[in-house]
This record gives structure tokens, C-alpha cells and sequence, in this order.
């Protein structure tokens, strides 16, 4: 929350060194009591006094939270409705449903329609990575083409940092944060924009990101190019040792010489992660077998915080959670999703906090309502059923949205966050 | 009893002298560095700490390393009801059991207690957080309306009222939520069944029964009444009483 510098300056000559922030418990106690409460809550209790502003704004409560309390760290997630360089992406807080809108990306005039990026949270930041979109300035001026950039959003400052950009352009790419290491990688990646449900090219090459030194490095090359992947990267013992690619597509052929169609792959890549450098690729096979039918549908990875047991990897595909194994490569059936999505809509799937979150929009409009609301597209309600692998339990949460336009689950890119 | 374990003397502020087992004491990290670095038959000062917080903390050390060895049948669930009836406590006297806390480094007292304080502020707006904790508001007021419009975040529920969500069913359970008119209940029993109800329909209804047909027939069917009543401006508070027929 950045503070008006008249506000500011104005704080810190009045603040007196001893006043407390709770009369009658040493300020160091009152610290720690007030990192316990829950990232939203901050800026709402921010007008109770002064040193409250200042404890609340100051970096000493990030890195408390962060470093010393960790099992008080919120669990977020970030919302990208739409392009971030003109619609805001939104932090949501599922435990207390509460909503904030976050500034959008700094405005490049020549680029536009940015989609199929990717997000990935490391630390306090938000990086937006890649993506495709259209640039006024190529030739033809309707073919979209893959962005390199890459953009961080810090929480102390509030507001968007250009880094370097990457080494290939891409969209639609793995990709995965090593917190252990402070570094992000990436993966495969090509040019396909949504407008355009087939097309765009694809690449294999992989790179990595040191967010200290801000540079990218490129490591050893996908051993055939893939497009939509999903990029995992697998903790053992405290540290990552794996980086993991499944899915994606790869060649097109053509249908009656006419309709493009994906040749998706049905195998995993891993690649080991070494101190200062990765390995070789290392090819798992398929991971369905000659006659079974493949499946194809988001794929996420939830940790296990306390390290006790594997990660687990599970797919939602069609109403039905699927989870990896990883001795024998295969996937099975781990449950179903409870209450089934209308039809035409796709489901959304993210983890936060070791939970599946599986997101609908339900269309919220009241008969009542369509008189009024004639003009205004309502974004509907965003109902999430929320599934715990280790006690296999569903429950639900419901909750409105405050943006206009309404959530798209296939395009929709959003990114979990511990602040 | 013929107990062998070591015993511990600790004398407080008021001279009140508590006699506690070693495995009870050293919970407290400054007991323990005391204790292994000074006579261990000596009393130990605890300077700081009354006899009656003291002896709150030492009934919650011994609560806690016995059911940790075993000693206690008592499962992690109701060591959590038992912590929290341990802080139904008045303010006072929380904040003494801080401060003994922190000086005798009991961490998980010390996180217990923080962050019931901490629940205390979450739920509170910020007139009411100065008169809980005497703080005074250095604000003026043209300052705290422009701090007040810096907070973006909005709630999806309005000070506690709003969409709710009953996890755990149980038969003959009651359950109570103020919510606006516009909002949904979300209600999930024995982990297969969902039921998901807008309040608009409900409202207007003294009692709804429903049922829902469970995907397993063995499962009993969840009978689910609601009361309703009106608390004003928009809201309305409902009683949820549900029971489980097989």
C-alpha cells in the first residue's frame, strides 16, 4: 500500500519511538500479535492509530510473517480476468472472501491482447511471464506472436517491475518456481493466442530465471518442441531436486486436409535440478497405455508444507479427479467433483493452502434482475469446491466476484501466493 | 505413586512457592536454561509472574506435555477445545498470560495467546479495537478518512454476516448465521451430499424442510429446518436445525 508522501512524512515526525502499538504489552509482543492476523485484514485496521499505519506498511511485518510465523501466512490467490495491461488483476482471499484489486501492468502502446501468459508466485512477488499477443508494430498486423517479457509485482511498493526479458518469447509454456533456489524455469512454450483455437508455433527450448542476478540462462532443450504444457517442480527434503513437464501438444495434423488438429503428447519429462545447472531431459513414457484413453485436463501439484509425505499430482478432467502415480507413470481415478458445472463451461483449478480448489461460475442473474441489469454483464458467482487429498473431503465456499466481465475458466490464468 | 521424575520449585513475584515435575517446568525455555545451568536444587525465581498466572501456565504445560507422552487419552481435537477454553479469559488476564509467556519463552502459549488477541482485532472495526486496547486515535480526521479509503479490499461479508458454509454435520445439529438476503448457504454433509440453497428462496418461509437425495442410498437423508428472522436493514438471521434420518 503505497503511503501519500504528505501522509508519510507527516507520520514520521509525529510518531513518537515509544509509543506502543497495544498499551500495556512490550511493542515486540504487540508485533507479534498483530503478524497473526490475516493479510486482508492490514489495510482495514490501518486508521486505528498511527504506529498501527506504520507497523502495518512495514517491511519488519512481511518478513515476521514470512520467516518466523509461517503457519499464519495467508494463502491468496490472483485473479488475471483478462489481459493485465488493461483489466486489474484481482487478489482473493478464500478464508475471509474478501476481494482487492491489484494496479494492471504498465501499458506498452504498441502490444495488445495478451493471453495464454503464465504467473508464478516466488516470495512476496507475482511474476507475469510470456504469452502471446498481438504487436501494432509486426507485419502481417492479425497474426499474434509470442511475448518475452516479464513483469514482477511487488507487495511492499504496489506496483510492477519490468525484469529482463526472457531468452525465447513464448506463451503457453511450463513453468516453475524454485523457492529453495530463488529461481524460476520455463519450459517449451509457442505462439497460439486464444482468438485462435489452433496455429502458433511451438518450441522445446527451456530457460532459467535468477531472480537475484535478474538474468536468464538457458539449460538443456525439451527433446521435442511442446506447446500448453504443465511444469511442476518437486521438493525432496527442503529442496528442489526435480523439474517435471507433462503434456502439452506438439505437431498438428490436418483433418480431411482442412481442420488443424493437435497431436497431444501423453508422456512426462523430468529433469533433474543440480546446484548450478540442469541435467538431461529424462523421458517417462506415456502415461497411458496403447489401449486406455488418454486423458487431458488441468494438472496441478499439491505439496505436502511439512514434507512429510511425496507431492501429489492430480488432473481434473471432465468432472473427475484423477492422481498421478508415480512408480508406475499412470493415472487414477481419485474422486469426483461433487456438484457438476453446467455443460458448457470449464472449471478452473488451482491449489492454496494443500487444497484442490475447482471453481464454476454459477450465473448469478435474478430473474428479477434482468430488467435492470440490461447493460451490465454480471460476472456471476464464483462457486469453488475445494477437495483435501489427505482426508479426501469436499467442502464449498460461494462468493461474488467484484469485476464486470465474466470469469473465463479456459483462459483465465491465476497464481496462488503466500503473503 | 513411587514417581522417580525430578522436581522443580519455582517461586513467583508474590513468594508463592509451586512445586512441578522437570518435564512440566522446561516447557518454559528460560526454566530449563536456568535450571541446566544453575543448582538444580535451588528455587528458581520467577520474578516476573504472579502465583495465580503461574499456576494457569503450569496447568497448561502439564495439559500439554501429558497428553504429548501419552499419559492422557486426549485426541488432538479436544486438546484444541481445551486451548481454547483455556483463553476464555478476561483481557487482563490474557495479556498477563502474554507477558508470562514471553518471558518465560513458552512458545506455543505464547502463539495460543497471540493470536486470540489477534482474533480479538479481526473481528473488530477500528473505534472498537481503541476502546478494547486504550489506544488513542493520533488521527486527524481529514487523515483517517484518506487512510480509509486506501483500504481496496473488499469483504464478501459485511463485519461477520454473509455466506456460510457448515462443514461438519452431525445429527441434531444447530447451527446459526446472520446473512444478507442476496447471499447463498452452502451446506455439505457426510462429504457427499452438497446443498446449496439461495436465501432469497428461503426467506419468507418459516420453516423449509429438505431433503436431498443422497448418490448413496445407505446414507441417511438430512432433514433440514430453517427459521428465520429479521434483524433489519436487509439482513436476516437464520437457525439451521438439522437431523439425520437413516
Amino acid at each position: 500500500m503505497p503511503i501519500p508522501p504528505s501522509l508519510a512524512s507527516t507520520l514520521l515526525h509525529q510518531i513518537d519511538q515509544d509509543q506502543a502499538l497495544i498499551p500495556g504489552l512490550p511493542n515486540d509482543v504487540a508485533a507479534l500479535i498483530l503478524s497473526f492476523l490475516p493479510y486482508s485484514h492490514h489495510c482495514r485496521l490501518k486508521p486505528t492509530c498511527k504506529p498501527w499505519y506504520i507497523f502495518l506498511s512495514s517491511k519488519t511485518l512481511h518478513s515476521l510473517r514470512r520467516h518466523h510465523r509461517r503457519r499464519s501466512l495467508s494463502h491468496l490467490l490472483c485473479v488475471f480476468p483478462e489481459d493485465p495491461h488493461i483489466s486489474s488483476p484481482f487478489l482473493f482471499d478464500p478464508q475471509h472472501l474478501a476481494w482487492r484489486p491489484l494496479p494492471p501492468l504498465p501499458c506498452n502502446p504498441h502490444e495488445y491482447g495478451l493471453c495464454n501468459f503464465t504467473s508464478v508466485s516466488l516470495g512476496p512477488h507475482i511474476y507475469v511471464l510470456g504469452g502471446s499477443l498481438f504487436d501494432t508494430r509486426s507485419f502481417p498486423l492479425d497474426r499474434p506472436s509470442p511475448s518475452s517479457s516479464a513483469f514482477r509485482y511487488n507487495f511492499l511498493t504496489s506496483s510492477w517491475d519490468r525484469l529482463a526479458p526472457m531468452l525465447s518469447p513464448r506463451g503457453s509454456f511450463a513453468c516453475a518456481a524454485i523457492p529453495s533456489a530463488d529461481q524460476i524455469i520455463v519450459a517449451g512454450g509457442g505462439s497460439r493466442h486464444t482468438l485462435f483455437r489452433a496455429a502458433g508455433s511451438r518450441i522445446c527450448s527451456v530457460e532459467r530465471y535468477d531472480v537475484e542476478r535478474d538474468e536468464w540462462e538457458a539449460l538443456d532443450g525439451l527433446p521435442r518442441f511442446r506447446a500448453g504444457c504443465v511444469g511442476f517442480a518437486l521438493r525432496e527434503g527442503g529442496e528442489e531436486r526435480e523439474f517435471w513437464v507433462m503434456g502439452g501438444y506438439g505437431d498438428s495434423r490436418t483433418v480431411s486436409g482442412v481442420f488443424p488438429v493437435d497431436e497431444y503428447y501423453k508422456d512426462a519429462l523430468v529433469m533433474e535440478l543440480k546446484g548450478n545447472g540442469g541435467g538431461k531431459w529424462r523421458e517417462l513414457g506415456d502415461m497411458w497405455g496403447a489401449g486406455e484413453t488418454p486423458r487431458f485436463g488441468k494438472i496441478v501439484m499439491v505439496e505436502d508444507e511439512d514434507g512429510g509425505s511425496p507431492p501429489a499430482i492430480f488432473m481434473l478432467d471432465d468432472n473427475d479427479i484423477l492422481r498421478y502415480d508415480m512408480a508406475s507413470n499412470r493415472w487414477q481415478k481419485e474422486c469426483s467433483v461433487p456438484r457438476r458445472a453446467p455443460c458448457k463451461s470449464s472449471y478452473g483449478l488451482v491449489v492454496l493452502n494443500e487444497e484442490l480448489h475447482v471453481m464454476t461460475i454459477v450465473n448469478g442473474i435474478d430473474s428479477t434482475e434482468t430488467r435492470r441489469s440490461r447493460q451490465q454483464k454480471r460476472a456471476g458467482t464464483l462457486f469453488m469446491q475445494i477437495y483435501h487429498p489427505r482426508k479426501k473431503t469436499w467442502r464449498c465456499l460461494v462468493t461474488k466476484p467484484p469485476f464486470r466481465q465474466p470469469l473465463d475458466f479456459s483462459t483465465t490464468v491465476m497464481c496462488p501466493i503466500q503473503l | 505413586m513411587g514417581s522417580t521424575s525430578t522436581k522443580i520449585k519455582l517461586r513467583t513475584s508474590d513468594q508463592k512457592v509451586f512445586e512441578v515435575e522437570k518435564a512440566v517446568a522446561v516447557q518454559s525455555q528460560t526454566i530449563k536454561y536456568i535450571y541446566e545451568n544453575g543448582c538444580p536444587d535451588s528455587v528458581i525465581h520467577v520474578h516476573s509472574v504472579s502465583g495465580d498466572i503461574l499456576s494457569k501456565i503450569l496447568d497448561y504445560c502439564k495439559k500439554h506435555v501429558n497428553s504429548a507422552a501419552g499419559k492422557e487419552d486426549i485426541s488432538p481435537e479436544e486438546l484444541y477445545e481445551w486451548d481454547a477454553n483455556f483463553v476464555k479469559v478476561d483481557q487482563n488476564t490474557l495479556f498477563d498470560l502474554i507477558l508470562a509467556a514471553n518471558c518465560l519463552k513458552i512458545e506455543s502459549l505464547l502463539d495460543l495467546t497471540c493470536q486470540t488477541v489477534a482474533n480479538m482485532i479481526k473481528g473488530k472495526r477500528p473505534e472498537e479495537i481503541r476502546t478494547t486496547f486504550n489506544i488513542k486515535n493520533d488521527y486527524t480526521i481529514e487523515a483517517e478518512e484518506a487512510v480509509r479509503r486506501e483500504n481496496k479490499w473488499a469483504f464478501d461479508m459485511l463485519g461477520g454476516v454473509g455466506t456460510m458454509v457448515i462443514e461438519e454435520l452431525a445429527d441434531d445439529t444447530m447451527s446459526k448465521c446472520v446473512t444478507n438476503t442476496k447471499s447463498r448457504v452452502c451446506v455439505i454433509a457426510a462429504n457427499q451430499i452438497v446443498m446449496m440453497r439461495s436465501i432469497s428462496k428461503l426467506a419468507n418461509k418459516k420453516s423449509i424442510d429438505v431433503y436431498k437425495q443422497p448418490q448413496n442410498p445407505t446414507t441417511p437423508r438430512i432433514k433440514e429446518s430453517v427459521k428465520q428472522r429479521n434483524v433489519g436493514t436487509g439482513f436476516i438471521e437464520l437457525f439451521f436445525h438439522f437431523k439425520c434420518k437413516m
